[in-house]
């Protein structure tokens, strides 16, 4: 009797951390999250920023971004991932530095592939007036595409989207 | 004594946790747009229930979702479903009626074309008017965004 408790109590355990570690490494949807914490990462900029961090930021957002990524930003679309590494790159960030943050992301992964995957989410950009030093924030609501290369997710598509229409 | 303190600790949690996650929904403004109204800095909360048996209404302060609540604008209601909006030299019109905004301290010259609201769309604005126009997020918006209205 008390031998299948142990046996219970382990099988409950082992199946516990199963499922633990399946979320939190295996699951495709935590997965995306984990690769949006990457970007919003990489597209912040502390301050002061040596040259050669905002060189290896760049190639870390780099590796995010699909070779054939497009973004569409209003009426204007970047289909090219160097020019928008380089517009990233070359971006002066107020003093204070720049902060961005994905917040309420709603991710949903197609299971049938599982190759590729959609978020929305909006994109908070927090800085500091350059003049006053006063905080700043923005906020735009975004659309991204997702899909896998190499076993890696990089983003597809991203376009932004206006909350209050005219 | 000690299970007396317990038992109001937990209510006190549990009823803020019900109160703040589903009833008042904290703010914490940021922006010039609700000028006088609202000012950067201030915290507010958006009552989440104000709409549940009734619809907004015109002059009504609202927040407005973006993806989900934790970012929303904060704007005033100016056109209800239906209704058609009109801005000349900073005077908004209502299906051609001048309207009266009595929040609204200083305006400038806005422009904007007529703009007809569908079924459940509303038109918000923020009530600085001395921005540029360029600078103030402002439009249509649906029904479903709004969640919920200003306390104070």
């Amino acid at each position: 009797m008390k031998s299948n408790g142990t046996i219970v109590a382990a099988v409950c355990f082992a199946a516990l951390a199963a499922f633990f570690t399946y979320q939190w490494w295996f699951n495709p949807t935590r997965a995306v999250q984990r690769r949006l914490n990457d970007i919003a990462a990489a597209l912040s900029i502390p301050d002061p920023e040596p040259p050669v961090a905002r060189v290896t930021r760049a190639a870390q957002l780099r590796k995010y971004l699909a070779p054939d990524i497009r973004v569409r930003m209003g009426a204007s679309e970047i289909a090219s991932r160097d020019q928008i590494v380089g517009a990233v790159s070359s971006f002066a960030a107020p003093p204070g530095g720049w902060n961005v943050q994905f917040v309420d992301v709603q991710i949903r992964v197609n299971h049938e592939t599982g190759e590729d995957a959609d978020a929305y989410m909006t994109v908070e950009m927090n800085g500091r007036d350059a003049q006053t030093g006063q905080p700043t924030v923005d906020a735009r609501e975004a659309s991204v595409t997702l899909k896998k290369i190499d076993g890696e997710w990089v983003v597809a598509t991203a376009e932004t989207k206006n909350t209050l229409e005219k | 004594m000690n299970r007396a303190v317990l038992v109001r600790s937990v209510i006190l949690i549990v009823g803020a946790y019900i109160v703040f996650g589903y009833v008042l929904l904290p703010i914490r403004l940021q922006g010039i747009s609700m000028e006088p109204t609202y000012t950067d800095g201030g915290i507010d909360f958006a009552n989440r229930l104000a709409y549940a048996w009734r619809e907004p209404q015109r002059g009504d302060a609202v927040a407005i979702r973006m993806a989900g609540p934790s970012v929303v604008y904060i704007k005033r209601i100016v056109g209800l479903p239906g209704e058609r909006i009109e801005i000349v030299m900073g005077v908004v019109s209502v299906n051609g009626e001048p309207l009266v905004e009595p929040n609204v301290a200083r305006k400038s010259p806005w422009n904007l074309a007529p703009v007809t609201l569908g079924a459940g769309e509303y038109f918000v604005i923020g009530d600085n008017r001395a921005m540029r126009i360029e600078d103030h997020d402002f439009g249509r918006t649906t029904r479903d965004r709004i969640i919920g209205k200003m306390l104070f």
